[in-house]
């Protein structure tokens, strides 16, 4: 009877949990090569990214895909915050942003004024995206729109960011970006990049996250959002707000998301259009496909998984020039053999082995 | 013991891109009993049951919940009125289990921002073992909905629908695939809520009709043609002809 109630407490449905905080954990002990630590710690950013989309695709039924949206609206205000931080080239320290200099602008804009202080930069990296997000699907659930047509909503919500953040050059430095920022620094602590302190940052990020994403879909709110993913209309005729719920669950994602992208742009050291193009945001969705999008930690290793093959792939010589056919060989063997992507594969593993277990003790615990 | 309460509906209309499907209906349903309606193909039944819980507009006339008038309200605060609708095609969430499926019809609290801090450890197990026990999916309870049976399913709307004890429960074919053994459990079950509730049941198997129903309501063509207890209804010549080609209805 208990069984049924599946509490974050309950050790062996968290299993995977617990077990991918620990292994991501214990990366630093292990990975000396500041590159690759560096490396690591974009895959985790990039696989907060991908427990969004698996809490708003997976659980709530709504393929968002302008999910990098969110996250690089985030890792904007955080590259905003931290470019205040730099001691300006051109004006001095406390002046004007190099790229603003290049453009002619002569004031501070407007925009740019919360993101002198890290309180701020942080509500409105996470809030932010939130709200767009939730007045978004405010539009689009509020009138009923279902299935492939929310995909394309948010898909060209998307490109109408993108188009704005590339062309409000003074403001956003366009197609360069926001780069040559300083290292976050909390009360005296500085985080470099290459070193130990942002992949915890990274990790701490993946933390949240993860407990977050959990204890949404742990509770009553988690049950109808998914209830609504199986028949909207079931949920409705039972007297709940469908679309509020819809709404919640793609600014929770959207909020995850964001503070994905800060992190990623503490990790790389700058922000650019590529953290919100339709590119990344479509990649997401393959990431989620090939871990299982019904699974936090299978999302998120699925985006470990891909981004690094992907890199270690196309950095080799030998897989210069096939190495995006290797990749789509990988996803087609996925989709035919595991269609519930890599948790799938780690649930039949987990029976299997169970299995086993009980056959040699007799078959008794059965 | 829960509230009754009095549905009727006068001159409702609804069309579709011109096509009038339910065409001036005027229905009175008693706060107790059971009302099936029956009636051919097309007749406008389930559209009837959709105008009257918000999944159709009507285009003109009036839906009456207690002598108000319910037409503009939107369809979930329809369901808190107390209007409670089953659908034709069993309508229950395949990834989640049965108790979780039961546990989403308890409408405790409906702001998704308050339920974010309400957790399945204070599930009401007891309720749902006493709503499941009472529909026979006591031993399903751990078992996904997307391995019930075309009946379990069945059972499984009824369960939730039924949960929430609303005034009025609205009933698109329930018997539908089920076994015979099934069916007489289901007229069990009804012949007892309707003590206590109004039930409006659309259905084609007029043995099933026969043991549930105090009035019958015919439809036909979008219009009542005629009402009446099933032995009325079964001698009547109009609703003969009416069904005719399918060799009477009885």
């Amino acid at each position: 009877m208990t069984d049924r109630i599946y509490s974050m407490l309950n050790p062996a449905r968290t299993l995977p949990l617990w077990l991918t905080i620990l292994v991501v954990f214990v990366v630093p002990l292990v990975v000396d090569d500041p590159f690759w630590l560096n490396k690591f710690s974009g895959y985790i950013c990039l696989g907060i990214l991908a427990i969004a989309l698996s809490l708003s695709w997976g659980y709530g039924g709504i393929l968002n895909l302008g999910q990098a949206m969110s996250f690089g609206l985030g890792s904007y205000c955080m590259a905003m915050y931290l470019k205040l931080r730099t001691d300006a080239v051109h004006t001095g320290s406390g002046g004007l942003p190099d790229f603003m200099v290049w453009n002619n602008v002569e004031t501070l804009p407007l925009i740019w004024e919360p993101f002198h202080f890290l309180g701020s930069t942080l509500i409105l990296g996470i809030f932010g995206p939130a709200i767009l997000a939730y007045l978004i699907g405010s539009f689009v659930f509020g009138g009923r729109v279902t299935g492939v047509f929310v995909a394309i909503i948010t898909l060209a919500a998307l490109v109408v960011v993108n188009l704005i953040v590339i062309d409000q050059q003074f403001v956003t430095g366009g197609f360069n970006g926001i780069t040559d920022l300083a290292f976050l620094n909390i009360f005296g602590y500085e985080f470099d990049a290459y070193g130990t302190s942002s992949f915890y940052l990274a990790f701490a990020g993946l933390v949240v996250s993860l407990l977050v994403a959990n204890w949404f879909i742990n509770s009553r709110t988690g049950l109808i959002t998914q209830a609504i993913r199986d028949d909207e209309n079931r949920v409705r005729y039972l007297g709940y707000n469908v679309s509020m719920y819809q709404c919640l669950v793609m600014g929770l994602s959207a909020a995850i998301a964001g503070l994905g992208g800060m992190i990623y742009t503490v990790v790389m050291e700058f922000a650019s259009p590529t953290f919100l193009d339709v590119k990344i945001s479509l990649a997401v969705v393959i990431w989620c496909a090939v871990g299982g999008r019904q699974s936090f930690v299978g999302c998120f290793w699925g985006a470990v998984l891909i981004n690094g093959v992907q890199g270690s792939l196309s950095e080799t010589e030998l897989f210069l020039e096939t190495w995006t056919l290797l990749m789509g060989l990988l996803f087609i063997l996925v989709v035919l053999f595991l269609p519930r992507g890599l948790a799938g594969l780690s649930e039949i593993l987990f029976r299997k082995f169970r299995a086993n277990k009980s056959t040699q003790s007799g078959g008794l615990n059965s | 013991m829960k509230s009754l309460k009095k549905l009727s509906t006068r001159n409702v209309v609804v069309e579709f891109s011109g096509f009038r499907a339910v065409d001036e209906v005027s229905l009175d349903i008693e706060a107790q009993g059971l009302v099936c309606l029956i009636g051919p193909n097309g007749a406008g039944k389930t559209t009837m049951l959709d105008c009257i819980c918000g999944k159709t507009q009507n285009k003109a006339g009036g839906i009456f919940l207690d002598g108000t008038d319910i037409s503009s309200v939107p369809e979930f605060r329809r369901s808190r009125l107390g209007i409670g609708r089953k659908f034709q095609t069993p309508s229950v969430f395949d990834g989640l289990t049965v108790a979780e499926n039961i546990w989403v019809s308890l409408r405790k609290e409906t702001n998704p921002f308050s339920n974010l801090s309400n957790f399945y450890l204070s599930m009401d197990e007891e309720w749902v073992a006493g709503v499941s026990e009472m529909l026979g999916l006591g031993l399903l309870l751990d078992k996904k909905a997307e391995y019930l049976s075309h009946g379990q399913r069945q059972w499984l709307e009824i369960a939730m629908v039924v949960a929430q004890s609303p005034a009025i429960i609205l009933m698109d074919e329930p018997a539908a695939g089920m076994t015979a053994s099934e069916k007489l459990k289901t007229a069990e079950i009804f012949n007892s809520l309707k003590k206590s509730h109004s039930l409006v049941v659309v259905d084609h198997d007029m043995g099933f009709v026969r043991d549930i129903a105090d009035q019958v309501i015919v439809m036909h063509q979008g219009k009542v043609l005629a009402e009446g207890t099933v032995e009325e209804i079964s001698k009547d010549e109009s609703v003969k002809s009416a069904y005719l080609g399918s060799k009477g209805l009885v």
